[in-house]
């Protein structure tokens, strides 16, 4: 069907299906049309990312000294403006305006709590965070959600098939593929009708089915009123053609349409190279770093109001295997962007990479994760209920990333 | 900083159904059976459980050997690659043009696909799928697009009702497996771990099993020097670690080779925690996201007591008590529930066309065969498939498949489904018993009778000209309902 004729229908039955949620959304936005808070997007990069071959500490002379082959090269590195320990990997000079115009700054050695080198367990424990043992099942942003109390069906939108573990629990959220998909696609001449049968019987077995049914004809309805397909990248921005990209250019609509998103979720994978890892990860950052870049040039001033983190489970060995790779690890970088980011700088407290330094071959953790998202939470979200965000913890101190 | 283990039971708790979900009619026992140990239920098979009894298709499906699959193995039969050795697929198709090289990738996809839609032999089919998961190698990763073909044919496929120590022995030689996890290029001077790690945590003992860093680097060491030559397995005796080595507080003497290997797989295959890990991921398969820990012990014995026979342990699963009470506990994964909507609706798949229109849906729903991207297999929890772009994704499915006419290559044949109904009562019943074989609640046999009836009396017959569209609609809801998406 299209979109047109799609959007007319739901239009018509906008008054009857969703409402009251769109008189709320709309409220958020009435001072200016800007929200009160930063939209939060949290990039995962599922595998283990090898943030010493990203944030490079090329000033370090032991990681040349233990990274032999695996190293980047001092000549690649992209060097930075009073930075004397690190560098970045060449891949990723899209980025370097970014950090040179005050929006990006990057954490190092940064971790969770735990000895894990398990992808599957470290991802769980990162994105519940929840390290006491307890069996909360929650993801750290949707108690963030819940706290703040439901603003919007869009409120949470995690980007494809299936929501990130950190956005997933009892508040409400969305799960968005592509924007064409949420819609029915039905040619039917009796679509009103089809679509008012198809509800309360989606409804009709009660559970958690019923309940995500009804947030998903809610959510429908308002997305075809906000037709987020109308705002194309802006101010030249191109993003690269994969999932990835296509799912932070959503996003970014999902931004400008003004449906009341405070916080979003999407994954970028494959960052596992436990071989051939030089040939493997320029591609990937690349691909990562040029949609950050896309995400930024197209939000234009609208990214003052926008906070985009960037981490994955764990580190990587700081001696490469002999296939060219790294294994599993601990301490990893962390990326920051935002208009509210006190950019343009590095965060670490260094541990070093000298034998004595290591946490058991690996690149120790300095920073707990969780005193860079507080901050963030708490600066850019205006977060008060910190303890039931981050269960158990209650180091208050800040590294002074965020502005607020 | 405090550490602690990650638990499996806080891990499986995110994604774990809430509670037993639903407050639908429970289904029969015979459809149960089939929604559990098949990719959807058919009135072939329907009828066939109802003639010889529950019991008897179990123990039927459980020797798929004396099962008659030649139709589908006819098809089949025109997938050319399927056949080939590692060496012919990489010397045919590797160096060839981008279109060609993605035929064995392609072939094997569609045999996965036509396999969980059309064999008799569904139970072994389920199995497959299940260790093809357990096991799993991204197809598309590298040399996996070739490599897979014979994993599944001569790894999974052997053994996926048989010893898992056969299996277990048959993966780590797999060369599928040996380049997916990097053992093949896992040597003394600077061991791989990825192999290792997988093993223990993935494969065999579970997150929480008893293992810790040192025995992931020991085995690593046991494991140097198995690898590849001329695209099957091969242990280089000058690659390997000649050393003791100590693991899971078993002494490996020095001056072994390839029976360290060995040695660390009979180990494991052995262990109580293997035992207790396989037992719980065959409870969530077949009956609940999270199974009750006496139960687990219950299978688990039955793993130990036989020996690692899987046949007998599936059969202890199915016959447990928990699977008979767990209906609609089970949300189904992306390719079950198409999988399911083309058995259940008799769709018709015309060829490569047709394979392309569900292999493009799989994708789009994110469950591309034999492709999840990390080493732990797609997840089998409905709190991971469970939301809006899935439940959209599902309604627009069974919308589309039934708008399509007979020309379409993936078609519903919608005279022969509604049968001789006419009247828009008579029709939901008709439909709902061919799509659903489920009771509906009254209230939604109300609402779907008044959809059809438009307004008119519902026992007055629908005229010619919109009994066919109303009939195609009513399909699509009943496949877009609740009681078409737990397994």
């Amino acid at each position: 069907m299209a979109r047109n004729e799609s959007r007319r229908r739901f239009l018509k039955l906008a008054g009857i299906t969703a409402g009251l949620p769109l008189l709320g959304t709309r409220r958020l936005f009435a001072q200016g049309g800007a929200p009160a808070r930063d939209v939060l997007v949290v990039v995962f990069q599922r595998g283990g990312m090898d943030g010493l071959n990203i944030v490079v500490p090329a000033g370090d002379a032991a990681y040349y000294d233990r990274r032999r082959t695996v190293a980047i090269a001092e000549s690649q590195v992209l060097p930075l403006a009073g930075q004397a320990r690190f560098g970045l990997h060449p891949a990723l000079a899209p980025l370097r305006p970014l950090y040179a115009g005050g929006e990006l700054a990057l954490v190092h050695a940064v971790g969770g709590p735990t000895h894990s080198r398990s992808h599957f367990s470290c991802q769980d424990l990162l994105e519940r965070a929840v390290f006491d043992g307890s069996a909360l099942s929650s993801g750290w942003l949707n108690r963030h959600l819940a706290a703040r109390g439901v603003a919007s069906d869009f409120q949470g939108v995690g980007m494809g098939t299936a929501v990130a573990r950190s956005l997933s629990g009892p508040a409400p959220v969305l799960g968005i593929a592509t924007f064409d998909g949420f819609t029915l696609h039905t040619r039917s001449p009796r679509a009103d009708a089809l679509q008012a049968t198809l509800q309360p019987l989606t409804a009709s077995g009660g559970g958690s089915l019923a309940a995500v049914a009804q947030t998903a004809f809610s959510a429908m309805a308002e997305l075809e009123r906000a037709d987020p397909d109308q705002y194309l990248p802006a101010n030249g921005a191109t993003y690269p053609g994969t999932p990835f990209g296509r799912e932070l250019q959503q996003i970014a609509q999902l931004i400008k349409a003004g449906v009341g998103l405070e916080v979003a979720t999407v994954d970028i994978g494959g960052w596992d190279h436990h071989d051939a890892e030089l040939d493997r990860l320029a591609p990937l950052l690349e691909e990562f770093a040029s949609a950050l870049a896309a995400f930024r040039i197209d939000l234009g001033a609208a990214m003052n109001r926008v906070c985009l983190v960037g981490m994955s489970e764990f580190g990587r060995r700081v001696v490469p295997n002999a296939s060219g790779g790294t294994d599993h690890g601990k301490g990893n970088c962390l990326f920051v962007l935002g208009g509210g980011v006190a950019g343009g700088q590095i965060v670490a407290d260094w541990p070093g990479l000298g034998e004595a330094d290591l946490d058991d071959g690996d690149l120790a953790i300095t920073t707990d994760y969780r005193v860079v998202l507080r901050e963030l939470l708490r600066k850019r979200r205006g977060e008060t209920a910190l303890d039931q965000v981050f269960p158990g913890y209650g180091d208050p101190r800040e590294l002074g990333l965020f502005r607020g | 900083m405090q550490a602690l283990p990650a638990r499996r039971s806080l891990l499986t708790a995110l994604f774990a159904a809430q509670a037993p979900s639903t407050s639908l009619p429970p289904p029969e026992a015979a459809v149960h059976l089939l929604g559990r140990t098949s990719f959807g239920v058919d009135e072939a098979t329907l009828a066939r459980v109802r003639t010889i009894g529950v019991a008897a298709y179990v123990e039927e499906q459980l020797h798929p050997d004396s099962l008659d699959d030649s139709p589908l193995d006819a098809v089949l039969a025109h997938l050319d690659t399927l056949g080939l050795s590692n060496a012919e697929l990489v010397q045919r198709y590797a160096a060839a043009e981008q279109g060609q090289r993605q035929v064995p990738l392609r072939e094997l996809r569609a045999a996965t696909v036509l396999r969980q839609r059309y064999s008799r032999r569904q139970l072994f089919e389920v199995m497959v799928e299940f260790w093809s998961n357990h096991f799993n190698v991204t197809h598309s990763d590298g040399r996996a697009r070739y490599y897979k073909t014979g994993d599944d044919r001569d790894v999974i496929r052997p053994h996926a009702l048989g010893r898992f120590a056969d299996l277990l022995r048959a993966s780590a030689r797999s060369p599928a497996m040996l380049v997916y996890l990097d053992n093949a290029s896992n040597v003394v001077d600077g061991p791989n771990e990825n192999y290792a790690r997988e093993l223990l945590e993935l494969h065999t003992l579970g997150v929480d099993g008893g293992y810790g860093e040192s025995d992931v680097k020991e085995v690593a060491r046991c494991f140097t020097g198995w690898g590849l030559r001329n695209h099957e397995y091969h242990f280089f005796a000058n690659r390997h670690d000649y050393g003791a080595k100590f693991v899971l507080d078993h002494r490996l003497p020095a001056n072994r080779g390839e029976e360290d290997g060995e040695a660390v797989l009979d180990l494991l295959a052995a262990h109580p925690s293997t035992a207790r890990h396989i037992a719980r991921k065959l409870l969530c398969r077949f009956v609940e996201d999270l199974p009750a820990d006496a139960t687990v012990e219950a299978v688990a014995a039955v793993f130990i007591r036989s020996g690692g026979d899987i046949r007998a342990t599936v059969a202890a699963v199915l016959h447990s008590a928990d699977f008979r009470n767990s209906a609609d506990r089970k949300f189904r994964r992306p390719a079950e529930y198409l999988t399911a909507c083309l058995r259940a609706s008799g769709a018709v798949m015309d060829g490569e066309a047709g394979l392309r229109v569900v292999a493009a849906a799989l994708t789009a729903q994110g469950q591309t065969p034999l492709n999840w991207p990390a080493p732990n297999g797609y997840p089998d929890q409905q709190g991971y498939w469970l939301n809006t772009a899935a439940l959209l994704a599902r309604w627009n499915f069974a919308l589309t498949l039934f708008q399509r006419g007979a020309a379409a290559p993936l078609h519903v044949d919608i005279a022969a489904l509604r049968g001789a109904a006419v009247t828009p009562a008579a029709l939901v019943d008709r439909l709902a018993s061919r799509l659903l074989h489920r009771p509906l609640a009254a209230a939604a046999r109300d609402l779907l009778v008044a959809y059809a009836a438009a307004g008119a009396d519902p026992a007055l017959p629908l005229a010619t000209a919109q009994l066919d569209a109303t009939a195609r609609e009513l399909g699509a809801l009943l496949l877009a309902s609740p009681y078409h998406q737990y397994r």
